[in-house]
């Protein structure tokens, strides 16, 4: 272990996980070096003084200034900001309305799957005449219980992504 | 969380407002160093120190009771000191004055010096004062605040590695800058004086 390894380290450990024989190392390394000694000391007493660093006292009429301010205030919690409170609600809507977007989206999916015709010459098959033209966009099968399946599945889906995010807020 | 802040924060959930005062005197210097090494200017600390209690006053349902207090309102003073940041640039370039050239609020550490009394933690002060922003910034919420390196990057909404680098970078410039002041007053070790 250098000495460039040992400072390296010694300004690090007090943020950074190193393995426990690393830093016997460095320490054991410090102890005889002349270096690493006195710079061991030294970071070790920064550590120790930043821990400590004081700062300005506050205001004296900080507290009464914000109680004043909070009196003001509707009940804990009770935060109006339409920023906050849409993220909040998406938050606590998510959970529900995301399954029901993939449970809408899955029976759709597998409703196709299921209703496809094997081979690509049997599009026309699949697809009813008056939207042939438009095959590639809307594809609409001619069985009318994958048509309900899907449809089903197409509802599902957007009511999953448009449901009513309730909050608790 | 100690058991009796977890009993105020239960107070004031329950419609007891007042006890919130106790969050605030317990608080408040602390909170108030942090934003002042932030904003470096002293209304402007008030301003942000004061939002930043009754933020936490209304969105206390947003509270994790499980998780220490002081690091979740330290993470809403750090946002809006960064507003108050931003809008003092704002306002600096709206006045005509390019932002390259416009003193950062109370840039010359120095400035903070007289609210510190003591000699020896002024220096320091001031030499943490000194660093970038994003450096000093990282130091009072490890080192004085006794935030974990998780909870700082929250706070300050990057990673954990950046944190660590911030904070490495940091004690390097620190050393560096105690270390010049302690020669030229004749101390072979920068950090030996009064150290306790």
């Amino acid at each position: 272990m250098t000495c460039a390894h040992v400072l390296g380290l010694i300004d690090a450990e007090p943020f950074a996980a190193y393995p426990q024989e690393h830093l016997d190392a460095a320490r054991a390394h410090a102890r005889e070096c002349p270096t690493c000694g006195p710079a061991l000391e030294a970071a070790s007493l920064m550590t120790a003084e930043l821990r400590a660093l004081p700062g300005p006292d506050a205001p004296g009429d900080l507290a009464s200034i914000v109680m004043a301010r909070i009196a003001q205030q509707p009940e804990a919690g009770s935060a109006t900001d339409p920023v906050t409170q849409r993220a909040l609600a998406v938050a606590h809507g998510r959970d529900w309305s995301q399954a029901l977007t993939a449970l809408g989206a899955l029976v759709a999916g597998l409703a196709l799957i299921l209703t496809m015709p094997s081979g690509t010459a049997a599009l026309g098959d699949f697809v009813t005449p008056r939207f042939s033209a438009a095959a590639p966009l809307a594809m609409v099968p001619s069985s009318g219980a994958a048509a309900l399946a899907i449809g089903a599945g197409l509802l599902l889906y957007v009511a999953g992504l448009f449901a009513p995010v309730r909050s608790k807020f | 969380m100690n058991a009796s802040e977890a009993d105020v924060v239960q107070d004031v959930r329950h419609g007891n407002r007042d006890a919130f005062g106790r969050l605030v005197r317990t608080h408040q210097s602390r909170l108030f160093g942090l934003v002042m090494m932030m904003v470096r200017d002293r209304s402007g600390a008030e301003e942000v120190t004061q939002d930043a209690f009754v933020r936490a006053f209304t969105h206390l349902a947003h509270y994790d009771e499980r998780r220490p207090f002081y690091p979740w309102l330290a993470s809403i003073a750090v946002r809006l000191a960064q507003n108050w940041l931003v809008a003092r640039g704002r306002t600096v370039r709206r006045e005509g004055t390019a932002l390259e050239s416009a003193p950062e609020p109370g840039a010359e550490p120095g400035a903070l010096s007289g609210l510190v009394a003591d000699e020896r933690r002024r220096e320091l002060w001031n030499a943490v004062a000194s660093l970038s922003s994003g450096e000093r910034t990282a130091v009072m919420l490890f080192y004085r605040d006794e935030m974990a390196v998780a909870d700082v990057a929250r706070a300050l909404g990057v990673t954990t590695g950046t944190i660590k680098t911030l904070l490495f970078r940091a004690r390097r410039h620190l050393r560096e800058r105690l270390g010049a002041a302690s020669l030229l007053m004749g101390d072979v070790s920068p950090l030996s004086k009064d150290a306790s």
